[in-house]
């Protein structure tokens, strides 16, 4: 998956760098903005009253 | 040598049998690492399926990273802003229309007005303790319901909707949160100390309460919220005011933290925000 990944991004090895760490750095923007609080939003209150 | 199989065939029926590899028949040192590449490497089943189970590892990983940053960042701030827009608004409603028995002036010697009460999940007022941090101001909202008021993004401060309100003589008593992955607007109870200010602004005007004391007790013990705190059936003398909170700081709700205080002044929106707070934040001035 990962292999398949770098062959298809284009360019010399070091651009492939640069590349991947852009598309790591636009998958943790979209996990930590929209992923994670749909996510949070589904899970259970916690039980106390205040904590 | 006839009893233990070569490694290689051994190597080459296992991807045999995952469906891949079938076409490399060198020794296992030649395949593991090849003079020349000639071809590219087939992805294999079990290949990708690591891949996808290491990736949803890291996943749930950067969930636990995400919830303490985002609720103590993200929420804290959201939350900051939403009440500095809320007193803004206000502000801007009282120039138009001043609250009742608002003539101006610092000090206020009437009757001391009271909020209308709000609605449970809607916005009662902003508190400010300078003691908690810099810039420390968390809108106080109806009820004490976690998905409307104690977690919410504009909120974060519950106000418990059966006590008295800000001003009125009896107890006017807020939960919030002090531990975990929630916005934690109470977290830094411990650090007041007898005299310091807590003012709740309304709709009205500012109510400035002396902090007292704070006490730790059982969950169970919900006679703190009481018109006179921890007695029963006494009547309301003082205007209390009541912090509940979770004990310890950052481990759990085993034990609550609640902290006094007590009413000392009034001052209407027209006179502005009372001096001493501006003093001890300088953030505050907008």
């Amino acid at each position: 998956m990962y292999a398949a990944i770098w062959r298809i991004l284009p360019g010399p090895a070091w651009l492939k760098v640069i590349e991947s760490l852009i598309l790591v750095a636009a998958v943790g923007y979209s996990l930590f903005y929209f992923v994670y609080p749909w996510v949070a939003s589904l899970l259970p209150d916690p039980g106390s009253t205040v904590g | 040598m006839a009893t233990d199989p070569p490694l290689n065939e051994q190597s080459s029926g296992l991807d045999d049998l995952l469906g891949a590899g079938t076409d490399d028949k060198g020794s296992y040192e030649a395949r593991r690492r090849p003079q020349k590449r000639t071809r590219q490497r087939k992805a294999t089943v079990t290949g990708v399926l690591g891949e996808i189970l290491i990736t949803g590892g890291v996943l749930v990983l950067g969930f636990i990273v995400w919830q303490p940053i985002w609720s103590s960042t993200v929420v804290a701030s959201q939350q900051q802003t939403a009440s500095q827009q809320q007193s803004k608004a206000w502000q801007e409603q009282a120039q138009s229309s001043p609250p009742p028995g608002d003539v101006g002036g610092i000090m206020y010697d009437g009757d001391i007005p009271l909020p209308t009460p709000v609605a449970d999940g809607e916005q009662l007022g902003v508190l400010y303790v300078p003691s908690f941090r810099p810039g420390f101001q968390s809108g106080i909202g109806g009820g004490t319901d976690l998905r409307t008021v104690l977690n919410s993004y504009e909120l974060g401060i519950g106000h418990y909707s059966d006590t008295q309100l800000p001003g009125e003589i009896g107890n006017f008593a807020m939960a919030a949160h002090r531990s975990g992955w929630v916005p934690t607007p109470f977290r830094e109870i411990m650090n007041l100390r007898v005299g310091d200010p807590i003012v709740v602004e309304t709709q009205n005007g500012y109510y400035t309460y002396r902090f007292r004391n704070i006490e730790y007790v059982l969950p169970t013990q919900i006679d703190v919220l009481n018109p006179f705190p921890r007695l029963e059936g006494k009547p309301a003398v003082d205007r209390i005011l009541t912090m509940t909170t979770c004990h310890p700081k950052l481990s759990g709700s085993l034990e609550r933290s609640i902290g006094y205080a007590v009413f000392e002044s009034y001052q209407p929106r027209s006179a502005g925000m009372p001096q001493e707070l501006l003093t001890l934040d300088p953030t505050l001035k907008q």
